[in-house]
């Protein structure tokens, strides 16, 4: 409907009109002033500070990676050195086992042949024990059968013969005089 | 009560020679007793007769009596009896044995034991004792024991002094030698 109006002579905006521009410039001027005094300074102020607080930040994070890429370096030297320590000590560990086992390996050998050396003296033992005990035994048979032999043979007559051998024997024995 | 030192023995060994020296029997007393003693030693039966606590005194006398009464001398029997009154049976051969010795003693003799498996004739004691006389240098009378366990021959011994002629002394010396 305006449009229409304005095409048929009413109010143009395109048209140029000289007071209006010159208000507009003041206007203009007036906020733009205003706003470089006032507005402008702050936000150059606040601009300013967050550069300063991004370039702190990333101050700090540089400070901070450096940081960690230090603590990082310490700890791998750490590890390292850990693990260079504990292969030590596994060597070290793996060399007392084996010296334990060696140990125990040889024990075991000594205990064997002590108790191998034993067993042989027992038997060694038991074998001149028991030819002992048949020698005793094959004695003792030997002299009841042979007793039992001479008691049946002895006549009176080899009784006599023997008292009076003894009665010699006797005789001729001053040595046994005290 | 037993008598380690022997006192209690030769105690009674004293008494039982005083008082057959008073009766006037001592050698056939002392003699007598220890052919008893030497039947004790051998016979466990009679050994557990005379010393059984279960049996009494008239019991073992009259057991005595059985046994000795025709053989043996009054005095004799009188001496075991006054033995085992005292209950002392069980010393009974130790009490004859020591008396043995203090009747040999007193005639300045020395007791000579003497075993053979038969019995020795009288020629054959005297022969041995003068052979045991003239060996061992003491003045010996003969305590002539049968013991068949010596098999043949004799064995006597003479205080300390063992001379050992018997068979079965010879089987010993043999058993040794083939056990060793």
């Amino acid at each position: 409907m305006s449009i229409v109006l304005a095409a048929e002579g009413g109010f143009n905006p395109l048209a140029v009109e000289p007071g209006l521009y010159v208000w507009t410039t003041i206007a203009f001027l007036t906020v733009f002033f205003a706003l470089a005094k006032f507005v402008f300074p702050k936000l150059q102020e606040g601009l300013a500070d967050r550069e300063r607080k991004v370039r702190d930040e990333i101050k700090a994070a540089e400070s901070t990676r450096q940081e960690a890429e230090k603590i990082l370096a310490d700890y791998k030297a750490r590890v390292a050195a850990a693990r260079e320590e504990t292969s030590g000590m596994i060597e070290e560990a793996r060399a007392a086992a084996d010296k334990v086992r060696q140990e125990l390996i040889a024990r075991a050998e000594g205990d064997a042949r002590l108790i191998v050396d034993k067993a042989r003296r027992q038997l060694a033992g038991e074998r001149e024990r028991i030819l002992g005990e048949l020698e005793g035994s094959l004695a003792e048979w030997s002299t009841n059968i042979a007793a039992q032999i001479v008691r049946k043979e002895l006549t009176p007559d080899s009784h006599k013969e023997l008292v009076e051998n003894f009665i010699a024997d006797v005789r001729k024995s001053e040595a046994a005089a005290p | 009560m037993s008598d380690p030192t022997g006192q209690g023995v030769k105690g009674y060994a004293r008494a039982l020679y005083e008082i057959a020296q008073v009766e006037g029997d001592v050698a056939r007393v002392s003699d007598e007793l220890f052919r008893v003693a030497r039947a004790v030693e051998s016979n466990h039966e009679l050994r557990r007769a005379l010393t059984d606590i279960a049996i009494p005194f008239a019991g073992k006398e009259q057991l005595l009596q059985d046994l000795l009464g025709k053989q043996a001398s009054p005095h004799t029997l009188n001496a075991i009896r006054f033995v085992i009154s005292q209950g002392k049976a069980r010393e009974l051969v130790e009490i004859a044995d020591a008396l043995s010795h203090i009747t040999a003693a007193e005639t300045n003799k020395q007791v000579a034991e003497v075993r053979a498996a038969v019995p020795l004739s009288t020629e054959q004691k005297v022969a041995l004792a003068q052979a045991l006389n003239q060996a061992t240098g003491y003045n010996v009378e003969i305590k002539a024991i049968v013991d068949p366990s010596v098999i043949g021959g004799v064995i006597a011994k003479v205080g300390d002094v063992v001379i050992d002629g018997t068979v079965r002394g010879k089987l010993e010396q043999l058993k040794q030698h083939l056990g060793t």
